[in-house]
């Protein structure tokens, strides 16, 4: 009876021990799954939003690869959004909208960078948030900047838009190896110092060689001018026509708000 | 009555009346113009003309008789350079080329000159102002101030033709106004082209012209102004002592250098009267001499010879106003110092600079 309650009692702790594993790796595997889920909480948007339709298909589509790499490696998101017109005030505030509304963002602090275009008065705005607020200060944006905003003034959308990707991931990796913000080139400075040098070096000689000449040929005859004998009969000043150009101020300011948000704006 | 074809200064294509706008409109570049700017532009482009420079040359006088008597004529059998001089005058050196002269025989022809303008300054003026000449040059070879082995220093009068000329310029200028303006989105650029037109007439007197072959122009000219109210008629007296140059050049021939400074200066002036543009640009000028006659003048000029390294440099001062010239060679190694020394000094500033800009904005 003993024995057969030993055996029972072995059974029970055996199906206490079975259960306990089936529970705990149920557990395990939906705290995983419920991670991530979490961490990967994209945006019910895609990365590439070309509403304005400045993209090509096959555009649209090499960029969102290109994007959707750079997202998953360095874990912050990373969003383009062409739009025709925005309704507020501010192109920067529209942007800041779009990107809460739409959730973009990677994990629970939401790190991103958004890029937002409006066609209808040329305006563009960066809005980053969390992780890439932090990367993206003056120097950092100041880069960014000249990554895309002269192509896009030039019309060429497809390849600006590459070019703030992949500037975006340079920046986002230069950050994360803890670089200075620009390591001091010292073949370049040396190059330029000496070429300011010899320029100067140039000019200061050319001087002093220039005063061993004191020969040359008058070119007019003004000190032979017979006093007070200039007389002008007739004048007259004719308006032909007049020609304008115009040429677009590249400007830009810099935002930040009370939500968290950060970033710049301006147009192209 | 014939059709009278209008160009349009925008672009010379021939312009058309457009009936919509009552203007004048080029068909190729689009510019709109006002009947009456084209009207006023033509009468400018009719007024266009060739240049007119011609001299009444009666400079000089005819020698009277005996004047020349005491007057030698010598040549340098090296150069053929010829001077003049009385005949109280030693062995001399050619002022040209340094080497010696012989007596050719009596001076005869040639013409009499209208004025003379006596020596003020004797030789040790010009060894002075020679010194004065080597000092400051940072690049002249210190051999060249230390070896300073002057071969002769000689006082000659120099011919000159003298030209007066009343210069009537009619002058189109292509001129341009530009206004730039900005608001908050666009920078402007605004161009106003504009055609001035400008007649009226200016007065010159003495421009002088060197009239000796060997006598290089643009060392003469380097020397100038010479002060012609100091200038006396001539005497052959003012010679003795002193070399004389014989012209080579007639007054006819040297006109063309006169001219040409004449003409630049007219346009000059008168593109002085065109103010208030951003740019003025001379498109056509025409000028006409009026009452242009010519005097023959001798001009005191110190000439100084010396030869270094195998070559040989000329100085001359305006025996009048002491105003030295003359080119000087140039020190190639000490220009190397120079050139690598100031070059290294500023590139290694330069480089520290660079570095403590870098270490403020970024390294600290």
């Amino acid at each position: 009876m003993r024995k057969y309650n030993d055996l029972k009692n072995k059974f029970v702790s055996l199906r206490f021990f079975v259960a306990f594993i089936l529970v705990a790796a149920s557990l395990i595997m939906f705290s995983t799954s419920y991670n991530g889920l979490a961490s990967y909480a994209k945006s019910n948007l895609l990365s590439v939003v070309d509403s304005a339709d400045i993209l090509s298909e096959s555009e649209e589509k090499e960029l969102l690869t290109l994007v959707n790499e750079i997202v998953e490696r360095q874990k912050v998101d990373v969003a383009i959004v062409t739009v025709e017109d925005f309704n507020t005030y501010e192109v920067w505030d529209a942007a800041e909208d779009f990107y809460q509304d739409n959730n973009y963002g990677y994990g629970d602090k939401k790190d991103g960078i958004m890029l937002y275009i409006s066609m209808a008065d040329r305006d563009w705005a960066i809005y980053t948030f969390g992780y890439a607020k932090e990367v993206f200060t003056d120097p950092p944006l100041d880069r960014l900047e000249e990554s895309f905003l002269d192509l896009l003034g030039q019309d060429k959308y497809f390849e600006g838009f590459k070019g703030f990707a992949k500037c975006v991931d340079e920046e986002i990796t230069d950050h994360k190896e803890g670089k200075p913000d620009k390591p001091f080139s010292f073949v370049f400075n040396l190059l330029i110092s000496l070429a300011i040098g010899f320029v100067v070096a140039f000019i200061v000689t050319n001087s002093m060689k220039a005063k061993l000449k004191s020969v040359k040929r008058q070119a007019a005859a003004t000190e032979y001018t017979k006093l007070g004998s200039m007389k002008v009969q007739q004048s007259r000043d004719v308006f032909l026509y007049t020609t304008t150009t115009k040429t677009a101020k590249p400007k830009s300011s810099n935002h930040s708000s009370s939500s968290g948000g950060g970033g710049r704006s301006g147009k192209f | 009555m014939a059709l009278h074809e209008y160009k349009c200064p925008c672009c010379d294509g021939a312009i058309e009346f457009d009936s919509e706008s009552q203007k004048m409109l080029c068909p190729y570049c689009g510019t709109e113009f006002d009947v009456e700017t084209l009207k006023s532009y033509d009468e400018d482009l009719k007024s266009d003309a060739a240049d007119n420079m011609e001299w009444e040359t009666e400079a000089g006088n005819e020698w009277t008789e005996g004047e020349t008597e005491g007057m030698r004529v010598y040549v340098c059998n090296t150069c053929a350079g010829q001077i003049v001089a009385d005949e109280t005058l030693a062995a001399t050196e050619c002022p040209y080329c340094g080497n010696p002269v012989v007596m050719m025989g009596q001076f005869k022809g040639d013409l009499k000159p209208d004025y003379v303008i006596p020596f003020k300054l004797d030789k040790k003026d010009a060894k002075k102002a020679l010194m004065n000449h080597f000092k400051g040059k940072r690049l002249l070879p210190k051999v060249f101030k230390d070896e300073n082995h002057i071969d002769e220093i000689k006082g000659i009068y120099v011919p000159f033709w003298l030209y007066d000329a009343d210069a009537n310029a009619t002058i189109r200028y292509r001129a341009t106004k530009v206004r730039a303006w900005s608001d908050s989105d666009y920078n402007y650029t605004q161009t106003s082209f504009y055609s001035i037109f400008r007649q009226g007439s200016i007065g010159f007197e003495n421009v002088p012209v060197d009239g000796s072959s060997k006598m290089p122009d643009d060392l003469m000219e380097s020397i100038e102004p010479f002060n012609i109210k100091e200038a006396v008629d001539f005497q052959t007296a003012y010679l003795s002592g002193y070399l004389a140059d014989r012209y080579d050049v007639n007054a006819t021939d040297s006109n063309v250098r006169a001219n040409q400074r004449i003409k630049r200066s007219t346009e000059n002036a008168f593109a002085k009267t065109v103010k208030g543009y951003t740019a003025v640009n001379p498109v056509q000028s025409s000028i006409n001499l009026q009452n242009g006659t010519s005097k023959y003048a001798l001009y005191p000029v110190w000439i100084l010879n010396t030869n270094w390294n195998g070559n040989k440099y000329t100085f001359a001062m305006n025996g009048q106003t002491g105003k030295f010239v003359g080119d000087l060679p140039v020190d190639k190694s000490a220009l190397k110092k120079w050139l690598f020394g100031i070059a290294g000094v500023v590139a290694a500033a330069c480089f520290g600079i660079s570095f403590l800009f870098w270490l403020i904005n970024w390294g600290l």
